[in-house]
């Protein structure tokens, strides 16, 4: 049989190899072929000899193809290397595979026939397909994703020039990404970083110090019509065959700032009301003791005429005491400054807080608003009994508003007293250390105290237990006291009168040390 | 000028100041003065035979100027009071010169006020003592008298006659005469105007 033409002696090896080798006659026809190519073309040995290559195997679009080169081969081109086709099997399964063609000829040199080897490269190819495939969704997703993020993302190379510039940041930046691929990105920034954008790249580049670069930060961008925003900035840097890219992350701040210039304004307005308030009831709390005040500046005033009226008296003496003199004038010059003192302790209370806060001692303030009140007290024949813990931490406040809070109370406890059969009226004030970052301090009176109703209610605006009281000076003080923190309650457990207390944090020092 | 002769100016006022100044003032112009923080501190040490006249501050605390001018009242002491005070309201004013205040003045005031009020308030004091003095020596001579001749002097005094008065006590004419005698005797006087005169005079007429 001609079929029986024998392989070349290493029979076995060609069986045992996992590719196809297949040998055709001039026609085309299949004299031999080997296990493999019998197993991958689903078909017996005896099945495929003798039948024409081509037509069997070769899927329909390949077959004119396959022919040609087939053709090329007995034109006397001795090898067709690497090419690659497709093959059929028998249940029409179809192979890729790459070729390795060569023509057999006789002694005389005439081709007689073809032997060709073929690699199976389906599973490679399909693998390559799927990757490059797998990459283009996957470029595809990213992309739209960098197209629709929140943030705006720009990139740019080594010299500052824009090389991607995504949808929202066409729309924040009012140009299409045509406009400004290319361009320097200082294009999109104000001065001066515009003009000193390309060499905070280049020393970036040189000495590595991020300045920018993975942290965020806030700064102003220009559109394309000349209008500044606000933006935050975060760019990172990513070094690709050693080249720098750099990609900034950019988000819109104009109306995030822009609600918070509102709630700043709101916040204000909230405060310059309570500072009206305080105002206000300071200017009240002021009313009810200028009596006593308008008597302690006239005092010292009094005392000045007396001792001036004895010094123009002395003289005009023929023989006088020049100590005696000196020692009027002293007096004269002593009065005076208490009166000046007296009015400076005015204006501090009835000047509007400033919100200007200071380090300073409760026991200071403590002893200040005792002296304001001083004479307001004597009359009613009130004493004061004060506890005050000499070592306590100094706070941070509003001196002003502490004391008004202080004043207010102390009134309430005096007025509490008022119809009270108690022999001596006596306002108590202590000043203690309540946790290690607290201080206490309390007022109370000796009064006939609160009944737990109206205590209740003490503190809602308008509320109040006098004849004549506006309900208004608990709730401000309560307020002045929870804008520096702290808090102003009545002690419920108070047996006999009322006691009022407030906590305040005591200041952190070392920020004291730096405001101060 | 003699009115001040054994007088002192006494000066209560809480505020240590205005007790310097008006110390020194009134020592400049020669008054004897003394001065005290408080109410208390002047009524311990004060005594009611002391000549002189009280600057007074109403506004104190413990006791105010109006209370202690009430006690002194209480106590017989009638030291003319000049009032002085930091802002005078009306009813304080109206209530101190009720009180019999000699003055109520508002502080400042002019030293030239001030001294002759005071001028004023000692000389008023030297005429009360004077006054005080005179009656208590008729009242004295008036407690040497028998129970009879006290009712002989009180009718007499009431312009009754000798006949009525002794119809009245059921005595004879000639023993009203006699009593009538010692009782020009005992009182110092020589005619029974004159008695009158002096009963009216310090208002001793009758009990």
């Amino acid at each position: 049989m001609k079929t029986g033409q024998p392989w070349p002696p290493s029979t076995t090896l060609t069986e045992l190899a996992d590719i196809v080798i297949v040998m055709l006659d001039k026609q085309g026809n299949i004299t031999n072929i080997n296990h493999f190519g019998c197993q991958l073309l689903e078909y017996e040995a005896l099945e495929l000899i003798g039948k024409n290559w081509v037509d069997l195997c070769i899927p329909q679009v390949n077959q004119t193809e396959v022919r040609n080169v087939f053709r090329q081969l007995f034109d006397g081109e001795s090898l067709v290397e690497h090419y690659q086709n497709a093959v059929v099997s028998s249940s029409g399964r179809e192979y890729t595979l790459n070729w390795h063609n060569l023509a057999r000829k006789d002694s005389e040199g005439n081709t007689v026939g073809t032997l060709s080897t073929g690699i199976d490269v389906s599973d490679a190819l399909y693998q390559k397909q799927r990757a490059a495939e797998t990459l283009e969704l996957a470029q595809a997703k990213t992309r739209v994703l960098l197209e629709n993020t929140a943030e705006g993302i720009i990139g740019s190379d080594n010299l500052g020039a824009i090389i991607s510039f995504n949808k929202t940041a066409e729309n924040m930046f009012g140009y299409r990404s045509e406009e400004v691929l290319g361009q320097n990105v200082q294009l999109l920034m104000p001065s001066p970083h515009r003009e000193q954008h390309d060499r905070y790249i280049q020393s970036y580049i040189k000495t590595g110090k991020k300045k920018i670069i993975g942290t965020g930060r806030e700064l102003t961008a220009v559109r394309k019509d000349g209008g500044e925003f606000p933006i935050f900035l975060i760019v990172t840097d990513t070094v690709f065959n050693g080249e720098h890219l750099f990609t900034g992350l950019i988000k819109d701040l104009t109306h995030q700032k822009a609600i918070e210039t509102q709630l700043i304004e709101k916040e204000n307005e909230i405060i310059r009301s309570r500072e009206r308030l305080a105002h206000i009831s300071r200017v009240a709390t002021l009313g009810e003791i200028t009596a006593g005040i308008a008597h302690e500046v006239n005092q010292p005033l009094a005392a000045i005429a007396t001792y001036a009226q004895a010094a123009r008296r002395l003289g005009k003496k023929e023989t006088f005491d020049t100590h005696e003199l000196s020692y009027v004038l002293t007096q004269i010059e002593r009065q005076a400054i208490r009166a000046s003192e007296v009015i400076q302790r005015l204006r501090n209370l009835a000047k509007q807080g400033d919100g200007h806060q200071e380090l300073t001692s409760i026991n200071t303030l403590i002893e200040d608003s005792i002296g304001l009140i001083a004479t307001e007290a004597e009359n009613h024949n009130v004493r004061f009994k004060l506890q005050l813990d000499k070592n306590l931490p100094l706070i941070n406040v509003d001196t002003v508003q502490i004391q008004q809070v202080l004043i207010n109370l102390i009134l309430n406890a005096m007025q509490a007293m008022e119809n009270t059969e108690e022999q001596t009226s006596c306002v108590t004030l202590t000043s203690s250390l309540e946790t290690a970052s607290q201080i206490r301090v309390s007022v109370s009176d000796n009064g006939k105290g609160m009944n737990k109703a109206d205590r209740d209610k003490i503190f809602t605006p308008f509320f109040t237990t006098k004849k004549n009281g506006l309900g208004i000076g608990l709730s401000i003080c309560r307020s002045l006291v929870s804008a520096h923190g702290g808090t102003l309650n009545i002690n419920h457990h108070k047996r006999k009168g009322s006691e009022f207390f407030f906590l305040l944090p005591i200041a952190n020092t070392v920020e004291g040390a730096s405001n101060g | 000028m003699d009115d001040r002769a054994g007088a002192t100016v006494f000066i209560v006022d809480d505020d240590e100041a205005i007790l310097d100044a008006m110390r020194i003032l009134l020592n400049s112009e020669g008054f004897e003065t003394l001065t005290f923080k408080s109410a208390k501190d002047f009524l311990r040490s004060y005594q009611p035979t002391q000549a002189g006249c009280l600057i007074l501050d109403v506004q104190m605390p413990g006791i105010t100027g109006l209370e202690l001018q009430q006690t002194l009242a209480d106590i017989g002491a009638f030291l003319p009071i000049i009032f002085i005070t930091g802002h005078g309201d009306v009813p304080t004013a109206v209530q101190a010169m009720k009180g019999g205040a000699f003055e109520f003045l508002q502080k400042p005031f002019s030293d030239e006020a001030i001294l002759n009020y005071i001028n004023g308030a000692l000389a008023l004091d030297v005429k009360n003592r004077d006054q005080r003095e005179a009656r208590q020596s008729v009242l004295s001579r008036i407690e040497k008298l028998s129970p009879r001749e006290k009712q002989v002097m009180y009718a007499v005094s009431a312009g009754k006659t000798n006949k009525v008065i002794a119809k009245e006590l059921e005595l004879s004419p000639r023993t009203v005469e006699i009593y009538r005698s010692h009782v020009m005797l005992k009182m110092q006087v020589d005619s029974t105007i004159e008695l009158v005169k002096l009963l009216d005079g310090h208002k001793c007429s009758n009990e």
